[in-house]
């Protein structure tokens, strides 16, 4: 430090010093200086057209600014939330439907046991019964597993919900995708499952498990993770077969990204039923049971 | 209080007449605004200390503005637009709660 200036012991923050000690600019200060060394007042008029101009700038800039930038959140959320009622109203009349279903069910139910009371068909009607356990459209209880498979958790955190959701085209290797959902059940099949259904959707002849976009669906219904598939079946063997088929190590693969999966044996379980099952097309091929029954028992498609 | 009024007036003449900034310049409104913000307590902290000065105001509120919307344009272009943008506002905003802290303690002697 030279003998000549004064060092403060805070010489080196002149930046923060100075901003926080000074933040009228000096600009003022010298123009005052000069303009009392001139013989006037220091402070010129408020009155100058200039500064009026400029005063009149400022307003308009700082109202333009705040409409301009207002408006591009507005848009966006306005179409996110049209689309997002869109869904629900959608989805709600999909329920209402699918409560009509299982209601009408209930009555084509009754209407099949009277008639099967007066014809004493007590035959068709416990093949009607073994076949409707069969074909999966009523709910089924019994002794199996539940297999838990969730996305990895780095990426669950980073998911988002505010930002906009967009359709990765990247393959995310932390994410459970429809085809390890398709590797998992025909394990459980391959294992000797009986009734399978994931999150609550019974997997029946017809079920089909894809993927649109970046949701996994089992016959139109999107699933949100975590994925639980509950199947029916002797849980000792089940198990077993199913750590030793492609579906078990197919799960152990998936533990190298983090997925995780985790299967449990229980006593009782039950599977729901899917009474929207419906044939348009197939007819039945004609057998000794069909042949025997009166024509007006027929199942109707 | 002329130019309070030719404030006022420009805050009803961008109300109404809604002018359409370009696509390309909105990045730098808030910037923008906040450097009008900060050469406007200074102007009044000025006239508060009885030192004011139009052309001074004028120069610094056309200089501010332009010095900031370079600054965040300049990091855009480098890649660090938001850290660049982020000290600007650090550096205005306290130059601003300075200036009002000074403008309190003449108006209201505390």
């Amino acid at each position: 430090m030279s003998a000549g200036q004064a060092g403060r012991p805070d010489a080196s923050m002149t930046l923060i010093t100075e901003m926080m000690q000074r933040p009228l600019d000096p600009g003022y200060a010298a123009a005052a200086e000069s303009r009392q060394r001139s013989g006037l007042a220091p402070a010129t008029g408020h009155r100058s057209p200039l500064l009026v101009l400029v005063a009149v700038l400022i307003g308009a800039l700082l109202t333009t600014s705040a409409m301009a930038l207002r408006v591009p959140a507005t848009g966006a959320n306005t179409i996110k939330s049209d689309l997002v009622r869109r869904i629900e109203a959608s989805r709600a009349h999909a329920d209402g439907q699918t409560r009509l279903i299982a209601q009408l069910q209930l009555e084509i139910n009754a209407a099949q046991a009277a008639a099967f009371g007066q014809q004493s068909q007590t035959g068709l009607a416990a093949e009607l019964s073994r076949l409707e356990l069969a074909a999966g459209t009523v709910p089924v209880t019994g002794p199996g597993l539940v297999l838990t498979v969730d996305d990895a958790p780095s990426r669950v955190d980073r998911n988002n919900p505010d930002v906009g959701a967009q359709t990765s085209k990247e393959f995310d290797s932390g994410k459970v995708y429809d085809r390890d959902l398709h590797a998992i059940v025909n394990g459980l099949w391959e294992a000797g499952a009986e009734a399978i259904s994931i999150n609550g959707h019974r997997l029946t002849a017809r079920s089909a498990i894809r993927a649109a976009g970046e949701a996994i669906l089992v016959d139109f219904r999107p699933l949100t993770r975590p994925y639980v598939i509950t199947a029916i079946g002797e849980p000792g063997s089940v198990s077993v077969e199913f750590a030793d088929n492609d579906g078990g190590s197919h799960l152990h693969l998936l533990a190298n990204y983090n997925i995780r999966g985790d299967i449990q044996e229980r006593d009782s379980v039950s599977v729901p039923g899917e009474p929207t099952l419906s044939l348009q097309k197939a007819q039945p091929v004609p057998s000794a049971v069909t042949k025997s029954a009166p024509a007006t028992l027929r199942a109707p498609p | 209080m002329i130019p309070a009024l030719g404030l006022l007036v420009g805050l009803a003449v961008g109300l109404f007449l809604h002018p359409a900034v370009p696509l390309a310049l909105q990045p730098y409104l808030p910037i923008a605004v906040i450097a009008a913000l900060d050469t406007v307590f200074g102007g009044v902290r000025a006239v508060l200390d009885g030192i004011f000065n139009d052309k001074v105001f004028v120069v610094s509120f056309l200089s501010n503005v332009v010095v900031a919307a370079f600054i965040v344009f300049l990091g855009d272009q480098l890649g660090v637009g938001s850290q660049l943008s982020t000290g600007v506002v650090v550096v205005l905003g306290i130059r601003i709660f300075s200036n009002v802290a000074s403008i309190r303690r003449h108006l209201f002697r505390a």
